[in-house]
């Protein structure tokens, strides 16, 4: 299942020897998925771009932290205190929603999102097919975004039924997932034409086949 | 027409190697825009609220326990354990191998974790003890499938939540089903080693094997809290997740395997995995909700219903059209673009939703030991080193007694339904 593991057992070594040769071995299976995401930072990039992908990782862990504690409130407000909690519930929910767009916009700059690879591609045609997918999914996000900040606007008035929490800042997430999404694709897409394939795949920026 | 031009659109993304979740996106929110009662505030509406789902909350809970689970050594112990009880045996460290994956699959809802976890130690040990390893890996990746069929299981909520049934109850109905795949892989490890005694441990004594089984006693423990939490209706699923990755995190800091700072990548690697799937999730939930707006589950029912009106023609059709899809595209896109088309078809001809949710995830299941998108396949090979060729081949005769399974599990509706039915879930 999990995410890096699939990508490159083998491609990550490589990467790694790249970057730095004194990297420990990873533990296992379980972590060495992750060490493919340090391989990855490797490919000349600007600054800002990788504290912004660093950022989203921090956040992606964090929400992930915070649906584990809100689950446990949950239950220990349920049995040890046999008083269920009304709003964490809600806020596990809206996690949730969060998580998903901030992961899914650093998991864009890893080129990580699931690919179905129908035939093996020559290095033109593989970028002749990365600019394309870029226009789609750069357009998908600049056509959704302006709908969305009338979206999140229209939302910042309600409120949630139990925690309290304005709708709008839970709808932002869509908005800045996409704007998000859109600013990794542009990259990825400069990236794929200034380095060309191998170097993009030899730093463990590698699509997905699929990943259950 | 519409519904043609969308279905095409989707797939020929797909084609262009445009990302699952966009290539569902793009087509709908062509249609939405060329659509004079839909506007784009719906589009949002509808991707945010695909995700605010309680059941949901599941999936990184359970994604972070498999890979706790692997990251802390128990994948070890379980595997130590299984060779302490079943090395005496002819073909024990097949035996071993399935074993493992069955106890790894009450802490596992992913056929990739499994394999990813279990394969890497399995596979070195059974080359080692004088198997073939063909047949070692192809074990590994036909085992592999157990992980998704018994509770917890990633594919199960993700049915669940497409086909608005209650996770408890898919979980339960794949508790058979998996003992069922065990028992018939367990056969065929029989069958082979039928002339090979020379495949097999000593004994264990009495004292290696309390030391095995004190280590792995907490481990095992993790399944009970899941199965135990949920079946006896204490905890629900998403609680019995957080419950039970936290106890694993313990135990792995405990063990000294996972450091602190090993807990911060897990959550990256977590929220990366979710991230993916959850995308997915969103694009499809408007998708399929074009689909129905255009009436594409009816269109196809009565192009369907044309030809048969035989449940038992229509599910192996359905079987037949999975195993392609499977071929082609990964599990979970695949039931979400499948289930709002195929389960109202399958209602209409009485199928109960559990049944047809345990046929499709086992049918998805084995796609995933089938090339050209065979994922388990490219891990078994990444993490035993050995060829993708030769994983493919030792995994073809294993298709045999998984679609044995698959038919039986397609035809005696029983092995699903009744012990939900026991738990009191209908």
């Amino acid at each position: 299942m999990c995410g890096g593991t699939s990508t490159s057992a083998s491609v990550t070594r490589r990467s790694l020897d790249l970057v730095e040769p004194a990297t420990e071995a990873p533990a296992s299976v379980g972590v060495a998925a992750i060490a493919s995401l340090d391989a990855a930072q490797a490919l000349p990039r600007p600054l800002a771009l990788r504290l912004l992908v660093s950022l989203e990782q921090l956040i992606g862990a964090a929400l992930v932290a915070a649906l584990f504690f809100f689950v446990l409130a949950q239950v220990v407000s349920r049995y040890v205190f046999g008083r269920p909690l009304v709003w964490s519930e809600e806020l596990a929910r809206f996690t949730l929603v969060w998580l998903t767009f901030v992961g899914a916009a650093f998991v864009m700059a890893y080129r990580r999102h699931i690919v179905v690879s129908f035939f093996k591609l020559s290095d033109r045609a593989w970028l002749a097919l990365e600019t394309i997918s870029s226009v789609v999914m750069i357009t998908v996000a600049l056509v959704v975004l302006p709908a969305g900040v009338e979206f999140v606007q229209s939302n910042v008035g309600v409120v949630s039924p139990a925690a309290g929490v304005p709708l709008g800042w839970i709808k932002a997430s869509a908005l800045v997932g996409f704007a998000l999404l859109a600013i990794h694709v542009a990259v990825n897409l400069v990236v794929a034409f200034r380095y060309g394939r191998e170097a993009v795949e030899a730093a463990g920026l590698v699509d997905q086949r699929a990943s259950t | 027409m519409n519904l043609f031009l969308l279905v095409a659109g989707v797939l020929g993304l797909m084609v262009v190697r445009v990302p699952v979740a966009f290539a569902l996106l793009a087509p709908s929110i062509v249609y939405v825009w060329l659509s004079d009662q839909l506007t784009m505030n719906f589009v949002m509406l509808r991707i945010t609220n695909a995700l605010d789902s309680f059941p949901l909350l599941a999936v990184p809970l359970f994604i972070f326990m498999g890979m706790a689970a692997n990251a802390s050594g128990i994948t070890e112990r379980i595997f130590n354990f299984c060779e302490a009880f079943l090395g005496h045996i002819r073909g024990a460290h097949g035996y071993v191998n399935i074993a493992g994956s069955f106890a790894f699959s009450w802490m596992s809802g992913a056929a990739v974790a499994d394999a990813a976890g279990i394969g890497s130690i399995e596979v070195p040990e059974m080359v080692k003890r004088g198997y073939e390893d063909r047949f070692s890996v192809g074990l590994t990746a036909a085992s592999a499938v157990i992980g998704p069929i018994m509770p917890p299981s990633i594919p199960a909520i993700i049915y669940s939540a497409v086909a608005g049934v209650s996770i408890g109850a898919v979980f339960v109905a794949g508790i058979i089903p998996a003992i069922l795949i065990t028992g018939v892989l367990c056969v065929y490890v029989f069958l082979y080693a039928r002339d090979k005694p020379h495949l097999r441990l000593q004994r264990a004594t009495p004292r290696q094997l309390v030391r095995a089984s004190g280590g792995a006693l907490l481990s095992l423990l993790t399944g009970v809290i899941v199965l135990g939490g949920i079946l006896g209706g204490v905890f629900t699923p998403t609680e019995a997740a957080a419950i039970a990755g936290l106890y694993i995190t313990v135990l792995g800091l405990c063990y000294r395997r996972m450091k602190v700072r090993d807990l911060y990548r897990l959550c990256v690697a977590t929220a990366e995995t979710t991230a993916g799937i959850m995308l997915i999730v969103a694009g499809a939930s408007l998708f399929g909700w074009i689909l129905a707006r255009e009436q594409g589950p009816q269109t196809i029912a009565a192009a369907v219903t044309g030809l048969t009106d035989n449940p038992i023609v229509f599910l192996l059709l359905v079987n037949v059209l999975l195993l392609v899809v499977g071929m082609l595209i990964d599990p979970l896109s695949a039931m979400l673009i499948m289930v709002p088309v195929l389960l109202p078809l399958a209602i209409g001809y009485g199928v109960d939703p559990l049944h047809f949710g345990s046929l499709l995830i086992l049918n998805l299941m084995i796609g995933l030991l089938t090339p050209p998108v065979g994922i388990v396949l490219y891990v078994l090979s990444q993490v035993t080193n050995i060829p993708l060729p030769r994983v493919v081949q030792g995994t073809m005769p294993f298709l045999l007694p998984l679609g044995v399974c698959l038919l039986l599990v397609t035809f005696i509706p029983a092995l699903t339904l009744w012990l939900p039915a026991m738990f009191g879930f209908r």
